[in-house]
């Protein structure tokens, strides 16, 4: 009893040392750091954020872009691949026309972006590219604009290497979001999340330099 | 089928590095590793603080499922060091003593139990989540010692009345 959960705000630490102060003077003992809960959902999207934009510090600079400018799709292509897939995709939805050639050339579904409040969505853009890889190729090729964004094979395994990412964290914001208290969740999610991370970091390149990448990390045994 | 076993110091060696360190060992074009241990370093900063928050600690203790094994086996599969597990006892300890233990109060959650939210947890989702799912099933096993089923199904005594999803 006495806990506190709410968003990771500054102000909600300040009121919670200020309630420990007034507990204090009653000469009550409650250590206001033990007190505060996280919130976890936060922590994801940090995570999240350091893993899609690094610690450039611009991401919500580039994620608070609404008109697109060749300056603007040069910061995302630095990126890596999947700033190229969002030039991609941001090109092809500004327009009807572009989508509909999209879909001539053989896509099922349409391309889904990414945005700025939701961490999940950058695996639903990423899915729906791979969805449609060949009409996205296609697409790439005929349109001069996107010349430097197409997407190489390494760039396209690398796409599917970060959905063995994006995915556990997926499936962990559902797991923690509940109307129940789910404490004893919390340590073992994070660690899951940190073997995911580490797997990909340290197991991957090596597989990598052997040529022998695993379509998924589900596959594994 | 490929297998790897990725033995615990090398996962422990990389965690304690820097990860700037580790970085600038890949090539430039190796974005997914590099961005991979930046997403790592986030998570590593507020696992280690939540990591000493009493409450979060005795959450894992108290589940049946879990218990201190947690911690034990967390330290053979590299997710944990004896330090940390050695502080996390400490600090349960205090916890039960110091608030808990003396009180005479009688606690009775309002929640539901573990067990029961785990089966609640069974449920919705794509093929993909399932997938998902079934590759934490795996990470979890690796982690407990009692086997799924092996807790007797405890309903709840009716003192709540939340409907899940």
């Amino acid at each position: 009893m006495g806990y506190f959960q709410g968003d990771n705000a500054a102000n909600n630490g300040t009121m919670i040392r200020s309630i420990a102060r007034t507990l204090m003077d009653q000469n009550a003992n409650y250590n206001p750091e033990c007190r505060q809960l996280r919130c976890m959902g936060h922590v994801l999207n940090l995570s999240i954020k350091a893993f899609w934009f690094g610690d450039s510090g611009s991401s919500q600079e580039l994620l608070d872009v609404i008109v697109v400018t060749d300056g603007t799709m040069a910061l995302w292509r630095k990126l890596g691949p999947w700033g190229k897939a969002h030039n991609i995709t941001v090109y092809i939805r500004s327009s009807v026309q572009r989508k509909q050639q999209l879909k001539r050339l053989g896509a099922e579904t349409l391309l889904q972006a990414g945005n700025a409040t939701r961490w999940n969505s950058g695996l639903a853009m990423i899915q729906s590219l791979l969805r449609n890889k060949e009409a996205v190729n296609f697409f790439c090729l005929n349109n001069p604009d996107l010349a430097q964004d197409s997407l190489s094979d390494a760039d396209w395994l690398q796409l599917e290497s970060a959905v063995c990412i994006l995915q556990p964290f997926l499936r962990s914001t559902l797991r923690l979001e509940s109307k129940v208290p789910n404490l004893w969740e919390v340590i073992p999610e994070i660690d899951y999340l940190s073997g995911v991370y580490r797997y990909v970091a340290i197991v991957l390149p090596i597989l990598v330099k052997r040529n022998s990448l695993p379509t998924s990390i589900f596959d594994f045994n | 089928m490929i297998s790897i076993r990725v033995h615990y110091p090398i996962w422990l060696f990389f965690t304690n590095l820097n990860h700037r360190d580790v970085i600038n060992r890949y090539p430039p074009e190796a974005h997914l590793a590099r961005a991979a241990h930046l997403g790592l370093a986030k998570l590593c900063a507020y696992s280690s603080k939540i990591r000493e928050i009493p409450v979060y600690l005795a959450a894992v203790v108290l589940d049946p499922r879990q218990k201190s094994d947690y911690f034990e086996l967390g330290v053979e599969q590299g997710d944990w060091t004896e330090r940390e597990v050695e502080a996390a006892r400490g600090v349960v300890q205090l916890l039960w003593v110091g608030e808990y233990q003396q009180s005479g109060l009688q606690f009775v959650s309002s929640a539901n139990s573990p067990v029961i939210r785990e089966k609640e947890c069974l449920r919705r989702g794509t093929l993909e989540l399932d997938k998902a799912d079934e590759h934490h099933r795996q990470w979890q096993a690796k982690r407990r010692r009692i086997t799924p089923g092996s807790i007797p199904y405890i309903p709840n005594n009716g003192s709540h009345n939340l409907k899940l999803y």
